[in-house]
This record gives C-alpha cells, sequence and structure tokens, in this order.
C-alpha cells in the first residue's frame, strides 16, 4: 500500500507543478533538486563522522563496561552464593554429627549413672540384708537364752514346789538331790 | 505543519532552505534546514546517552535501561547476524541505527524536518554502506569475495546466468535500501500532511480525518523505529557477506 501511496505522490509531484508551487515553492520533489545534494551529503558526513566519534568514545565503551561489569558481578555473585550455600551445607552435616555424638555420650553418661545407681542399691540392700538377718539371729539368740532361764527357773520353782507339797501332803522331808531326781524326771517326761 | 497561517503543499515541509549560504571552491556547502536537524539529532542523542551512562549503577534506571537495551539490541543484532568478528564494526553499525531512528523520531515532531526523507542523505549512507563493506570484503577474501556472486554447489551450466542475477541483486543493494527508507518516511509525512490538511477543509466533519491522522501518528513513529531497524539489520546482513561469501 505504501509503494502505491508513494507512486502517486511521485506522481502528484513531478506531472502537476501547480500542486507542489502552491505555497509558491519550486516545481517538482525537493528530494530530486540535485543542487540540493551537496550540502546535504556534506553535512550527512560531518554529522555522522561527529556522532560516531562521539558515541564510540564517550558512550560505548562506558555501556560496554556497564554491561559486562554487571554480567561478571552477577557470575561473582552466583559463585559466592555457591559456596556460602556448600558452606552451610557443610555446617549443617557438622552439627548433625555433633549432635549426634552429643546424644551417643548422653546415652553413655546415662547408662553408666543408671549402672552405678544399680550397684549402689544392690549394696545398700545387701548391708542391710546382712545387718538385718544379723540382728534376727541375735534376737533369736536372745529367745533362745531367755527360754533357757526361763526353763530353769521352772525347775527351781517345780523342785521348790515339790518339796513343800511332799512336805505338806506327805510330811515327808525329802533331800534336795532326790527331789531335783524326781522333777527332771518329770520335766524330761513332759517335754 | 501549515507554519504561520500560509497554505502549503504536502511537500513544502521537504523542501531544503538554506540557513547560512556556504560555497567551497565552487561547491554549494550551506548550512541547511536539513544539516541543523543533523546537528540536532546529533546533539540530543549525544545528550541522552551521556545523561543515561552519567552513573552507571549496577541496577539500571530508566534512562540508562533504555541506554543498555538499545546497546544490546543493536549488539545481538550484529552478533547474530555477522558472529563475534562482526562486532568490531559494532560503533559504526550502532551510530547508524540511533542516526537513522534519531532522524524518524525527531521527523515526528511538528515542524521539524525529517533528514531521512531525502534521497541524498540515504543514498549516500546506503552507498558508504554497500562500498565500504565490498571493501572490506576485498580486503579479507581478495578475489574469493566474489564467490558472493556464485554460491557454491551450483552447475555449471547455471554459473552465467545466475551471476548476472547475483550481480544485479547485489548492484541494487544501494538502490533498495536507501529507496526504502526515504520512501517510507516521505510517504508517511506526505499521507500525514494530507489529512491533516482534511481536518481544516472539512470543518466539523473533519473530526474523521483528525483520527485518521492520530492513528496515522502512531503508525508513524512505529514505522520511525521499523525503518531504523530494518536499515540497521540490512547493513548487518550485508556485511556479514564481507565475512562469510561462501553462502
Amino acid at each position: 500500500m505504501r509503494q502505491y501511496i508513494l507512486g502517486a505522490i511521485l506522481a502528484l509531484g513531478a506531472v502537476t507543478p501547480a500542486f507542489a508551487s502552491e505555497g509558491g515553492e519550486k516545481a517538482g520533489l525537493p528530494q530530486l533538486r540535485f543542487e540540493d545534494f551537496p550540502p546535504q551529503i556534506f553535512w550527512l558526513a560531518v554529522t555522522f563522522i561527529l556522532l560516531l566519534v562521539l558515541l564510540s568514545t564517550l558512550v560505548v565503551p562506558k555501556l560496554q563496561g556497564t554491561i559486562e561489569g554487571r554480567m561478571a558481578k552477577l557470575d561473582g555473585d552466583l559463585a559466592e552464593a555457591g559456596r556460602l550455600k556448600d558452606e552451610a551445607a557443610a555446617a549443617i552435616a557438622a552439627y548433625n554429627q555433633a549432635l549426634a555424638e552429643a546424644r551417643a555420650r548422653a546415652n553413655a553418661i546415662a547408662a553408666e549413672a543408671k549402672a552405678k545407681i544399680e550397684a549402689e542399691a544392690a549394696a545398700r540392700k545387701a548391708e542391710l540384708e546382712a545387718k538385718l538377718a544379723a540382728e534376727a539371729k541375735d534376737a533369736e539368740a536372745r529367745i533362745a537364752a531367755t527360754k533357757d532361764a526361763a526353763l530353769a527357773e521352772v525347775r527351781g520353782i517345780a523342785l521348790d514346789a515339790a518339796q513343800a507339797i511332799t512336805a505338806k501332803v506327805a510330811g515327808l522331808e525329802v533331800d534336795e538331790a532326790s527331789a531335783a531326781a524326781a522333777v527332771d524326771a518329770a520335766l524330761a517326761r513332759n517335754g | 505543519m501549515a507554519a504561520g497561517g500560509e497554505a502549503h503543499g504536502p511537500l513544502h515541509q521537504f523542501e531544503i532552505t538554506r540557513l547560512i549560504p556556504i560555497e567551497v571552491g565552487g561547491v554549494d556547502l550551506s548550512f541547511t534546514n536539513s544539516a541543523l536537524w543533523m546537528v540536532i539529532i546529533v546533539a540530543v542523542s549525544t545528550l541522552f546517552f551521556l545523561a543515561a551512562t552519567s552513573k552507571a549503577s549496577l541496577v539500571p534506571g530508566r534512562l540508562q535501561s533504555v541506554a543498555e537495551i538499545s546497546y544490546e539490541f543493536v549488539a545481538n543484532l550484529l552478533k547474530d547476524n555477522t558472529g563475534t568478528q562482526g562486532m568490531k564494526y559494532f560503533p559504526f553499525v550502532f551510530t547508524i541505527f540511533i542516526f537513522v531512528l534519531g532522524a524518524n523520531m525527531l521527523g515526528m515532531v511538528p515542524y521539524s524536518f525529517t533528514v531521512t526523507s531525502h534521497l541524498a542523505v540515504t543514498a549516500t549512507m546506503s552507498l558508504v554502506i554497500i562500498i565500504g563493506i565490498t571493501v572490506i570484503g576485498l580486503i579479507k577474501h581478495g578475489f574469493g569475495f566474489f564467490h558472493v556472486f556464485l554460491p557454491s554447489g551450483v552447475p555449471m551450466w547455471l554459473a552465467p546466468l545466475l551471476i548476472v542475477i547475483e550481480v544485479i541483486s547485489y548492484l541494487t543493494r544501494p538502490v533498495s535500501l536507501s529507496v526504502r527508507l526515504f520512501a517510507n518516511m516521505m510517504a508517511g509525512h506526505t499521507t500525514l500532511k494530507v489529512f491533516a490538511g482534511f481536518v481544516v477543509a472539512l470543518g466539523l466533519a473533519g473530526v474523521v480525518p483528525l483520527f485518521f491522522v492520530v492513528a496515522l501518528t502512531a503508525l508513524e513513529i512505529l514505522i520511525a523505529f521499523l525503518q531504523a531497524y530494518i536499515f540497521t539489520i540490512l547493513t548487518c546482513i550485508y556485511l556479514n557477506d564481507a565475512f562469510h561469501p561462501h553462502h
């Protein structure tokens, strides 16, 4: 479509001078006036070379430096982040290991303490048992002694009572030896 | 566009007026309105880039982003089309892009002059580009550069025909490169002017062409960028021939 518009314009500009001279202008397309070419070409060369020099000395190196610097910074930051990540992973591993070690040590200490306490308890129990056994033995001995004493007293009382009863009932004066023999025989019989 | 209420034709905006007449050795080197706008292009683009790169912060601001995007845009164009060896010519290609873009964009300012709407400017640039590329190719490859006119693997009986076609295609490059840019700029600006004339002529009904002018202005801004892009990418593609004539 553009080509047709341009074609129409070119035709208008070339064919109808009235169209162009409407505003008091020279006839024909301004673009095809060859006397206007040298100043345009000269100033194009001047300004283009000026722009080329300005851009290539002031602008391009700076833009390039900024963009490359950013690339380098990003790469450096990424490498640093990777390094820190590795460090963090190593720290976590070390922490986990330390934790496992501490747990193992705690378990060992607990087991040791338990064993010690159990041993102490067992020792105290044995001591107590021994003491109780000794006391029980003492008590038994005392009971036996008391029993013997009591039994001996019973013999004496029986002897006296036998002598007295014999004297009262039979009027017989029994000497102590025969009375004692009789009591002993009676005790032995009765257990 | 109709300055001072005078009625001007749609082509008046392309008139070259001599602001400071200069003549050196019988050659007319006058400082014209075209030259004035070329100087403005250089000043505006240089000031823009100086302002944009003055801080050069790690996280770019708006201006710096635009400057970096334009740099990377041209750098990628050049790298994609010619490989890393073409990067040597980056400042030149970058200047072409900025100059053409600046000319096209500043041409959109009302009452301004569009430098690239003139055949003299676009033809000079195209010829310099094509001749420069040919010289680079000849220096780099010697006679091997003429492989550009004969693709490898072509049967010998086709060669005479193909060489003629390729030579014509090569010779029309500067023509197509220059005419495309100047014609697009000229056609767009003329159309705008014609429609703008209708706005006044039609009175109240001029709202309709006014709408068209607004739409066309947006389109013209797109085309201003697009033509700068096309001019630059074709420069890169032609430059590639200088590096790799065996296609």
